[in-house]
């Protein structure tokens, strides 16, 4: 960079004038949309909160469109009601502007809530509302369940998702472009469907090891880029038709605290079958990134893979995570051989902490086999990290 | 600054002018002024010899800080995806993130000051970084200490919170 006509001297007259300028109130200048940018990033509580400052923000709450509403800001005693109080006066006193973002933590909620809860969704989303985050909320009736099909981003974090009779949810969101499910507890349902024609990113994050294990996952997204699996298995996924799908992260493991060796065989033999039916389905991804718990698996029933009909012809970036120890060679070769256009293959090592597993100190090339390093030549780009 | 400008040795790397509100010329380099959205819009269509922008909104004080915040990031970004390709690991992301969160430490009115010309100029990620610290800024005061903090005059009717 080079400066022109800037003297040392008239660079201190510009900052006197700017220390003359000190005391005045410049937040007030600031145009609306920038003022609900910066409340867009606090509680309501805050936000309302401003309109005490002077006249100027005793408005501007009224028309902001990121609404995030979280009980914990109200965490004392008895402060349910409250809370619920204030949320409701909220969308009873702004103005009817459009809300972009709905954002709902309340964990205390339970069933005799529901109606109130749905109200306050059911607003947003006559305010056309895009992205709905809503967590905590214990109990999710049939009634949400269907509103939740209205937006572009849907964010769900410990819920429990309900049922029919017979055990099935059918999510169905026709322009639903991001879902995202963490730590919801769907431990009533056999079926879990998610149909979703215009998806493009999920996350599946499941966090309990066996509540949800029961649950077999359907997914049917024929827009699908971007797909995240995520903590503990289910028993049993169907995917259909994800030919649009660029980047997959497959990160599950199964719980097997069981000592019992014929136990873990038959945990596994399942575990395993799950695995090769997501790889199957993703043959059409750029990007792959796979733990090293399913490894393990193919360790032990190597015929997995040979299932997988077409190899993965657009696959050009492997990346391996939770990697600790070369006795995954041999799937490493597997793997390999149903990726022979890859380009990068970069190793994760497993973070430090986990003291069962053997940490390798750093030479795997020297273990790797004669055909594992012929398959590792033909790679542009080999990164251990 | 070490990577000046300088034609007779290095290879004539494309500039561009900024003009500040007081009237200070700014040279910097051409995908240096293009991380504002403003510049890069209609960048295009000037003649290649008429890259002067006036930036009437623009003190030199703020323009100067502006420059760096950006010269940083294309740097930055350029060693990052080298990093990638060079198999080397690197936490590129990381050191930057702690250069940004030093680079808005600063006084309320520099904050303005940036954040206004970031608006101005349509440079998101600046953008982001401002507000995000005004939002800082406010988070967990009561309303009187937002008043002294940012300056704001108390000139409402009702006030509950008022000391008079």
């Amino acid at each position: 960079m080079a400066m022109k006509g800037i003297s040392s001297s008239s660079c201190n007259a510009a900052n006197k004038k700017l220390m003359t300028m000190k005391e005045e109130d410049r937040i007030c200048c600031l145009h609306e949309p920038l003022l609900h940018h910066i409340l867009s990033f606090m509680d309501m509580k805050e936000v309302v909160q401003t309109s005490l400052l002077s006249k100027r923000w005793r408005n501007v709450w009224r028309s902001v469109s990121v609404l995030n509403f979280d009980e914990v800001e109200w965490s004392k005693p008895r402060s349910k009601s409250k809370f619920k109080f204030f949320v409701d006066t909220v969308l009873l006193l702004r103005d009817g502007s459009d809300i972009h973002k709905f954002k709902l933590f309340f964990a205390a909620a339970h069933s005799g809530d529901s109606v109130q809860i749905e109200r306050w969704i059911a607003y947003a989303i006559k305010r056309s509302v895009q992205v709905l985050d809503i967590a905590g909320v214990s109990i999710a009736s049939p009634n949400l369940i269907c509103l939740f099909g209205r937006v572009n981003t849907l964010d769900l974090g410990a819920i429990v998702l309900p049922g029919d009779e017979n055990g099935n949810l059918i999510l169905d969101l026709p322009i639903l472009e991001n879902l995202i499910i963490q730590s919801c507890d769907h431990c009533e349902l056999i079926s879990l469907t998610i149909s979703g024609p215009k998806l493009k990113y999920l996350q599946l994050y499941n966090t309990f090891p066996e509540i949800n294990y029961g649950t077999s996952i359907k997914i049917s997204a024929p827009n699908l880029t971007s797909l995240k699996c995520k903590g503990y298995t289910y028993q049993d996924y169907t995917l259909e038709n994800l030919s649009a799908l660029v980047t997959a992260e497959i990160d599950t493991k199964i719980n097997c605290k069981d000592e019992d060796a014929d136990e873990v065989t038959t945990l596994n033999t399942l575990f395993g079958r799950c695995l090769s039916t997501i790889l199957k389905a993703l043959t059409n991804a750029k990007s792959l990134t796979l733990s090293a718990h399913g490894f393990q698996v193919f360790e032990e029933l190597p015929k997995l893979l040979d299932g997988v009909p077409n190899s993965y012809q657009n696959l050009k970036y492997l990346k391996l995570i939770e990697w600790c120890d070369k006795s995954h060679i041999y799937s490493l070769a597997k793997l390999l051989e149903i990726f022979p256009h890859l380009e990068t293959l970069v190793m994760e090592r497993r973070k430090a902490g986990l003291k069962e597993f053997k940490v390798e100190s750093g030479e795997e090339a020297e273990v790797y086999s004669a055909e594992v390093a012929a398959l590792l030549a033909s790679l542009s780009e080999l990164r251990r990290e | 600054m070490k990577d000046s400008f300088n034609p007779s040795i290095e290879p004539p790397k494309k500039t561009v002018t900024l003009v500040s509100s007081d009237g200070y010329d700014f040279e910097v380099e051409e995908e240096v002024a293009l991380e504002s959205q403003v510049i890069k819009d209609g960048f295009e269509d000037k003649a290649v010899d008429d890259r002067e922008y006036l930036l009437f909104n623009v003190h030199s004080d703020t323009l100067e800080l502006i420059i760096k915040y950006c010269e940083k990031h294309v740097s930055s970004r350029k060693s990052i995806s080298a990093a990638a390709a060079s198999s080397s690991s690197s936490n590129g992301e990381e050191a930057l993130k702690e250069w940004d969160e030093h680079f808005i430490s600063v006084d309320t009115n520099t904050l303005y000051d940036i954040l206004m010309a970031a608006d101005y100029l349509n440079i998101k990620s600046l953008l982001d970084l401002a507000i995000q610290k005004v939002a800082d800024t406010i988070h967990g005061r009561s309303p009187e200490q937002i008043r002294k903090k940012f300056n704001i005059e108390n000139d409402s009717i009702i006030d509950p919170w008022a000391s008079e």
